[in-house]
């Protein structure tokens, strides 16, 4: 009896061991030096994350419809948390890590207790689900500078930010996530998102420490409205904002502490700081007088795209800046006031007063409320008359009212225009819509040094090049082929991006992306008000 | 000639329509590859599979594991039924319908029906369809880091229906850190191989030998696999790879009602994972339970009154488990040596002089699990145990008397797969030979007891 079951122990064995034997491997280099197999991750994943994420991958998993937020598509190869630039893939670390850590305030669980070659399996199945990882290139982490000290003083210039880069929009004034846009944001989808509650004192989306903060919103979260800010603020001021933002949470820091001290220390200071939020703009509108004048002397003393020479003593953010605020301001005038608030929002405000009273009646800004209508005209003749000064002549003949509305009809009339809208073409594009020129008088080489992606302005990405030549060259033979095509760099200046658009909705956007597939290319559909979201196309 | 040809041909047809429908059998259930699914509560509250959090439900592996230890939360800050839809009860139904055969040897049986006087040795044989234990089972969280559990069981027998609370606990989780967590209550003993989550169901197969072994004669009612009353503390790392536990606990193996001490056990567990490259998870643990019970009680009118044990002798049991991994292949190798005083092992109040001769019963046990999962819907499950008696209580038992050993082979497919309730076909065989047999009043150890169970069932969780 004793060797009939011994006989049977070992067949069972021996039947198993030889169906282990059909199993295929997929070799796919993974991170921390495992070797992720996208075979072994098909059978994690089966057990793990298809019920929502789908056996597709596209986040439509049987669970997915009893899920807020909705489960990540992989299709679309859009992550929000990554250490790479916006709109570029993230690396295999940063994935590794996500399915570690997962996300608060999700179903997404952390998954750290599969082992390190269990998550590596997951990310070389994960990336089988879109084309993206095959056909772009690797991109590189940004880098984090050495966080410096916490000090009352960082933490006031984190407190400007706060309110210059608005912030306070969708985070709110106290940082609770109940700003004027919160109720209106929505994710990639068009499912409805809420902005983080620094209230709570919940660990972020993306990790918990100030480095991971600082990546958030140097890298954006893609797939959100949380814009990147990787342009718009030097490493040293970012790390002001962090520890801002760390003494908004109600939990023990060194910054609540610094903060704690200092504030107990400067009872008086304390209680004259401006407020955080629409109550300061309010304010400033008041001790303005009238902001048309202020956006005059602005004007004036920036005659050809914005001139440093403007800018207050203390004022922590560069020339660079400076530039990118007319041109802001041009951007507007063309229709593309989301692209401002998203890429270079209000950055000259930061510590001139005169620009922050010109801050309260920037088109983008009051455009998003309808309640302040009656700026809104007046802030177009601000834009009108900052133009004029740029060499413009009839941006005050915009029509008023809805930015979007606005942004379609200058985009219905030459949508070429909206790839010049670098500083470098300012005088050209700053005249009337008729004398934009045609697409293919654009330059090449002309590249811009910022993505215009945003305000609700579709572009297709077509290509992207190491070498500003190649993309130059395509960019050349799709606008023979009538299409407005541009190159613009990527955020980190690695890449030349071969971009076509600006297309007013979808519709023209997919249109496009067709005629496109057909003539042999891979493109794929930018959604600008998520912070430059690709998405696949054809 | 024609009948035989005719039935050597019905013979061939028979044949291939059991190899054509095995052959059917096998393709559906190696091309399935839907995630299985497991207690529905959880997963309805997280709307997770559960073959997240089962390796083949009930059976956890790692990361039902850490949802287990963190006090059935995931920590996305979601947990508190307060992020629930109102229309959301944390409850679940498991239940076994079956068929099942139960056969055991060398039984005494009275040849004349109704005469003690003419009993032989002789083979009992049962069969039919039953209804496992109906699990209704309540557990969750009432508030973030505050969970609970309740678990009555009905069982159906001669008498009817009856209830028991297997478990009823709350858990004060991560008090401070994950590494203090406070529960109190009845519950199950923080064992690293689970009696209560494992893949066997039948008589014989469905529970460790090793769990509930007293040597004959004893008069020790511990049990390792039974759930037992009192308070826990235990920690866990992050992803419980690091565990331990120490409990307290009343001396009456978790059922107040019999005439236990007024004495507490202790039980102390300990058990560390470490990833082996592609081979997967590994872990191992250590166990100790050192307890006391009672020999005899104060009486009332002769009769033992409940709760007042006297002449409490201690015993211990300890040793090692481990959860090993290789690609599909689990093993569960298991390790215990037991020791019971002498008073207990002979049964002899400690009021009373010890027979002649009489001595501490020790022994050892273990077994060696084996599981294949070759998809998250089907599992090969195969069990070897031993039991080997170290020191027989008296000296006139033979040296082999209690000795044990079981084998289980079965396998369960888990057919219907949703997202919100599970289903399992279990099919499971299951042999247990003890040396030591009760005929003719006297324990033999030169016959041994074969008893065999043969199981087919359905495995319904909803």
């Amino acid at each position: 009896m004793k060797l009939k079951i011994s006989a049977l122990t070992f067949a069972f064995i021996l039947l198993a061991a030889a169906t282990a034997c059909f199993a295929q491997d997929t070799l796919i280099h993974g991170p921390k030096e495992l070797m992720g197999h996208a075979a072994s991750g098909g059978q994690l994943y089966r057990r793990y994350c298809v019920g929502c994420h789908g056996p597709a991958g596209d986040g439509n998993g049987e669970n997915a419809i009893w899920i807020d937020p909705k489960p990540r598509d992989f299709t679309t190869a859009v992550f929000k948390c990554r250490s790479t630039p916006t709109g570029m893939l993230p690396t295999d670390d940063d994935l590794f890590q996500a399915i570690g850590r997962g996300f608060v305030n999700t179903n997404m669980p952390a998954w750290i207790p599969l082992t390190n070659h269990d998550r590596a399996d997951l990310v070389a199945y994960i990336k089988t689900f879109s084309p993206r990882w095959k056909h772009e290139p690797p991109a590189k982490p940004i880098s984090i500078p050495a966080e410096p000290a916490v000090t009352s003083t960082s933490i006031m210039k984190g407190r400007e930010l706060y309110q210059k880069m608005e912030c306070w929009k969708c985070h709110g004034s106290q940082g609770h996530g109940d700003g004027p846009s919160a109720a209106t944001l929505t994710d990639s989808k068009d499912n409805p998102l809420r902005p983080y509650n620094f209230s709570v004192g919940s660990r972020f989306k993306c990790g918990q420490s100030n480095q991971d903060l600082y990546r958030i919103f140097m890298t954006g979260l893609d797939g959100t409205p949380m814009p990147s800010f990787a342009d718009d603020i030097k490493p040293e001021d970012a790390w002001d904002l962090v520890h801002f933002l760390r003494t908004l949470q109600p939990i023990r820091t060194s910054e609540t502490r610094v903060w704690k001290d200092w504030t107990a220390a400067h009872p008086e200071e304390a209680k004259a700081l401006k407020p955080i939020g629409p109550a300061r703009i309010a304010q400033a509108d008041d001790e303005a007088g009238t902001v048309k004048q202020s956006t005059q002397q602005i004007a004036a003393s920036n005659p050809s795209s914005g001139s440093a020479g403007a800018a207050p003593v203390g004022d922590p953010l560069t020339e660079k800046s400076k530039v990118k605020d007319s041109f802001v301001a041009l951007e507007n005038q063309l229709g593309l006031a989301g692209a401002s608030t998203q890429a270079a929002p209000q950055s000259s405000n930061t510590a001139a007063p005169e620009a922050a009273k010109t801050n309260a009646t920037r088109p983008s800004a009051a455009a998003q409320a309808d309640d302040q209508a009656g700026t809104v005209k007046q802030s177009t003749q601000q834009i009108g008359a900052l133009a004029s000064s740029s060499s413009s002549g009839s941006s005050a003949a915009l029509p008023v009212g809805d930015a979007f509305a606005q942004k379609s009809k200058v985009e219905g009339a030459s949508p070429q225009a909206a790839p010049q809208s670098s500083s470098t073409a300012t005088p050209k594009t700053s005249k009337a819509n008729a004398a934009i020129p045609p697409a293919s008088e654009a330059s090449a080489a002309a590249t811009l040094r910022k993505s215009p992606l945003s305000g609700g302005a579709l572009f297709v990405q077509v290509g992207a090049f190491t070498k500003e030549a190649n993309a130059g060259k395509l960019a050349e033979s799709l606008r023979q082929e009538n299409f407005p095509a541009f190159t613009i760099t990527s955020k980190d200046d690695a890449y030349y991006l071969v971009h076509v658009g600006p297309y007013p909705d979808e519709k023209s956007a997919r249109i496009a992306l067709g005629e496109l597939g057909r003539a042999g290319f891979k493109p794929f559909i930018l959604y600008p008000d998520t912070g430059g979201i690709a998405q696949a196309g054809n | 000639m024609n009948t035989q040809h005719s039935s050597g041909g019905w013979g061939l047809r028979f044949v291939r329509s059991i190899l054509t429908c095995a052959a059917l059998v096998v393709v559906v259930v190696f091309t399935s590859s839907q995630p299985a699914l497991a207690i529905p509560a959880f997963a309805r509250k997280y709307a997770l599979p559960c073959s997240a959090c089962h390796t083949a439900w009930p059976e956890l592996n790692s990361f039902g594991q850490a949802f287990r230890d963190n006090g059935y939360q995931l920590g996305n800050d979601h947990d508190s039924p307060i992020y629930q839809d109102s229309g959301y009860f944390p409850i679940a139904i498991r239940t076994q319908p079956n068929w099942h055969r139960e056969s055991t040897s060398n039984q005494p049986i009275d040849a004349v029906p109704g005469d003690p006087t003419t009993t032989y040795g002789g083979k009992v044989t049962q069969h039919g369809f039953g209804i496992g234990g109906i699990d209704i089972w309540l557990a969750g969280t009432l508030y973030k880091n505050i969970s609970f559990s309740v678990l009555p069981t009905a069982n159906l027998d001669a008498n009817g229906i009856n209830f028991e609370f297997e478990n009823a606990f709350f858990r004060f989780d991560n008090v401070k850190s994950r590494w203090l967590n406070v529960k109190v209550g009845k519950f199950e003993l923080d064992n690293m191989i689970s009696e209560k989550r494992f893949l066997f169901l039948s008589g014989n197969g469905g529970s460790y030998q090793s769990y509930h072994f007293v040597p004959l004669g004893d008069s020790n009612d511990f049990a390792l696999g039974d759930n037992q009353l009192g308070v826990e503390l235990s920690g866990h790392s992050v992803n419980s790879y690091t565990r331990y536990g120490v409990a307290v606990l009343t001396s009456n193996s978790g059922t107040p009602t019999l005439p236990t001490a007024r004495s507490y056990d202790t039980y102390l567990t300990f058990s560390q994972g470490f990833e082996a490259g592609r081979l997967g998870l590994q872990r191992l643990g250590a166990y100790a339970y050192v307890g006391q019970r009672p020999t005899y009680s104060l009486t009332s009118g002769g009769t033992a009154i409940s709760g007042t044990g006297l002449g409490t002798k201690p015993f211990y049991r300890v040793g090692f488990s481990g959860d090993l991994n290789a690609g599909k292949f689990e093993f569960l190798p298991f390790f215990m040596h037991g020791w019971d005083n002498v008073y207990l092992g002979t049964s002899t109040p400690a009021n009373q002089a010890l027979p002649d001769g009489a001595q501490a019963p020790s022994w050892n046990g273990g077994f060696i699990e084996t599981h294949y999962h070759l998809t998250p819907q089907f599992v090969l499950t195969q069990r070897d145990e031993i039991i080997r008696m170290s020191k027989q209580a008296l000296p006139d038992n033979p040296t082999n008397l209690g000795n044990i050993n079981a084998y289980s082979v079965g396998y369960r497919w888990y057919p219907i797969v949703f997202s919100r309730a599970g289903l399992a076909f279990h099919n499971e065989y299951s042999l247990v030979k003890t040396y030591g047999s009760p005929l003719t009043g006297a324990f033999s150890s030169s016959v041994p007891v074969w008893s065999s169970s043969a199981y087919v069932g359905l495995d319904f969780a909803f």
